[in-house]
């Protein structure tokens, strides 16, 4: 939710409580007086009553409102009570609220009590027909808040936007972090001071880190390259018997398997910390029949029948070294792994590869397969094959799974349904 | 035929040095870019194998220097540096070649050749042995003057054999030749076997001699004898 939509939503929530909260309170502070009032008239009409009834003028014509009874005990108490009681009228039909005064008084030494009713009804609806002005009053009060509030929220919350975007756009290998902020308010700057030691920390790391990846990398293929070069030399000599032969290849192919780990690690390194940022957009139905015509010439001696569909076009945006690491490493492991004899089958459609092999099913485990060096068992698999592809696939948020099915296994690869716009 | 090594580490300097002496090169190395600059600004050389982190400096800057005054000297960079932008910037300042270590010298060597090839003049593009003949520039092979109709993995396979003849050429070194970083991922090079049986099977029908001999498991071995 953004900042805004969360103020107005908290803004309407606490409105609406503080209206209802006002209305009920008003409510009952207007009935609060009106009862006043009406208790008023009620003493000064009594006062008018007692008066008339000592005077002997009094009559009638007070009808159901006045009740008039003479006691014959002397009453405990002698104070007025004031209460709200419900009656029945019979043509409304309905129960009507009235307030009741009851009192007593002396007329030569008998004892009367005076109930006297006011009709509530009419007073109290009057209360509701001030509710519409004060609901107008409310709703401007309301909006005239919202307005300048949303206004002040959106000047005083610029810098902190800047800083967001400045944010959003940071390149790690530029380190151009400079949103250009100006504001007087504490946090943002220091905020802003924050942001800016991070993303200058982050740069600085990154640079190390990169040297340091090249350099390792660099001081592992010097060594490399001296046994190479020696072994290059040394198979020249004539007088090396078939078993010094033997001990040579096995140098070689020890070499070769070195240089692929330290070239695999290097490169998942690389991905991770995003070494490969040059994205183009990508026509990918090429680049697997080159990949897949070097595999084929590779394992020429497998006799690995193939069924291939090409059945769509996918573009993808990325970078072009990656795709190549990606497919190949795919293509490679399903000839590499795949049974002599067997079949392979490639199917690209507009928005799945899906490349199948069968292999040995007591090596194959579903499970973990991406993880780093999960080997099949295989003494000379350096583990890293899947775990790049799913490297790659993160990176550009392809998806990815392998799959089991008896001695049929399988790698299942999703393309975003992405279209370009431009190609490169 | 003259090579300068700048290289600082010994071991593939010297490395360097006896294989291409091996085949009648002359060779010469230094260790760092002042002892480089001193030599280029004596004597003429056809090529330069240049290695980029020296101790006094980039070899990238040599580099420069080499291109502004002696353009006819050829340039291979050699180099364990893992950085995609280092080989982009090495080719644009004119190196001619960019071999990354670990490297096989059977694969220099090739590389080496091609760049001399490149580089002089007419009649360059032929290259003979015995009843042999390839031309580079239409990749075609000849045997007594007569097409053999060789394409392909089997022309590169019998080319990198030419270029190192008489010399014992390891089955890695010519699967990463020919086949280059596909054979990264692979246990085995045996598939090597069907493609050399092919090509000697191509070769001998046309009439030619069979000069690749099977050196026991290591490798293979182009020779006359």
């Amino acid at each position: 939710m953004k900042l805004n939509q969360h103020y107005i939503r908290f803004y309407i929530y606490v409105s609406v409580l503080v209206f209802i909260i006002s209305l009920i309170s008003s409510y009952f502070g207007f009935k609060l007086i009106v009862i006043k009032n009406i208790d008023l008239s009620l003493s000064e009409e009594r006062k008018e009553l007692i008066h008339e009834f000592r005077s002997g003028v009094y009559n009638q014509k007070h009808g159901d409102l006045v009740d008039l009874e003479r006691l014959t005990e002397v009453p405990a108490k002698f104070n007025d009570v004031y209460k709200t009681v419900d009656v029945y009228d019979k043509d409304l039909k309905r129960v009507v609220k009235f307030r009741e005064l009851t009192t007593c008084f002396y007329k030569n030494n008998d004892v009367y009590r005076l109930k006297m009713k006011f009709h509530l009804g009419p007073h109290l609806n009057n209360i509701f027909t001030i509710f519409p002005y004060f609901l107008v009053n409310f709703i401007f009060f309301v909006v005239c808040f919202y307005v300048v509030n949303s206004f002040f929220l959106k000047r005083t919350f610029f810098p902190f936007y800047q800083i967001l975007n400045s944010l959003k756009v940071y390149d790690i290998q530029k380190g151009d972090y400079n949103p250009g902020i100006k504001t007087n308010i504490y946090e943002f700057n220091e905020l802003n001071d924050i942001s800016s030691n991070l993303t200058d920390r982050v740069h600085k790391d990154y640079k190390v880190q990169k040297e340091f990846i090249e350099n390792s990398s660099h001081e592992f293929k010097t060594p490399l390259a001296i046994i190479n070069n020696h072994l290059d030399l040394l198979i020249q000599s004539e007088n090396l018997t078939e078993d010094e032969m033997q001990h040579i290849s096995i140098i070689y192919d020890a070499i070769k398997r070195l240089n692929n780990l330290n070239k695999n690690l290097t490169f998942l390194f690389k991905i991770e910390n995003q070494h490969f940022t040059d994205n183009h957009w990508v026509a990918l139905s090429p680049v697997l029949e080159r990949i897949i015509n070097a595999n084929v010439d590779l394992y020429m001696d497998k006799d690995i029948t193939l069924s291939k569909y090409i059945g769509g076009e996918v573009n993808l945006k990325i970078n072009e070294t990656l795709l190549e690491v990606l497919l190949n490493n795919i293509i490679n492991n399903a000839f590499k792994y795949g049974l002599e004899g067997s079949n392979i089958s490639i199917r690209l459609t507009s928005s799945s590869l899906e490349v199948t092999n069968k292999g040995d099913a007591t090596q194959m485990k579903d499970i973990n397969m991406f993880n780093r060096f999960v080997t099949s068992g295989d003494v000379n698999s350096t583990g890293l094959g899947l775990s790049i592809v799913k490297k790659i696939c993160d990176l550009y948020k392809l998806d990815v799974t392998c799959t089991v099915f008896e001695d049929m296994f399988s790698v299942f690869l999703e393309f975003p349904i992405e279209e370009p716009t431009d190609f490169e | 035929m003259k090579v300068l090594v700048v290289e600082d580490e010994a071991e593939i300097r010297r490395t360097v040095v006896q294989y291409l002496s091996g085949s009648g090169y002359l060779v010469e190395s230094v260790v760092n870019l002042r002892e480089a600059e001193d030599k280029l600004a004596v004597f003429e050389y056809d090529c330069v194998l240049l290695d980029l982190m020296l101790p006094d400096g980039s070899g990238l800057d040599i580099l420069k220097k080499i291109k502004a005054n002696y353009p006819q000297t050829g340039v291979i960079i050699l180099s364990a540096k893992d950085s995609i932008n280092d080989k982009i910037s090495g080719l644009d300042l004119g190196a001619d070649d960019y071999l990354p270590k670990p490297f096989h010298l059977e694969e220099l060597m090739a590389r080496l050749k091609s760049i001399i090839r490149r580089r002089s003049f007419a009649g360059s593009n032929i290259v003979e042995f015995k009843e042999l003949k390839i031309d580079v520039e239409a990749r075609q092979v000849f045997v007594n003057n007569v097409d053999a109709q060789i394409s392909g993995k089997e022309y590169d396979i019998l080319l990198f054999f030419v270029t190192n003849k008489n010399k014992v050429i390891s089955k890695n070194s010519i699967a990463e030749h020919v086949w280059g970083d596909y054979t990264e991922r692979l246990d085995s090079i045996d598939f090597l076997y069907t493609h050399i049986k092919n090509l000697r099977k191509k070769l001998t029908a046309m009439g030619c001699g069979d000069y690749i001999k099977s050196i026991y498991s290591v490798g293979y071995k182009f020779a006359d004898i």
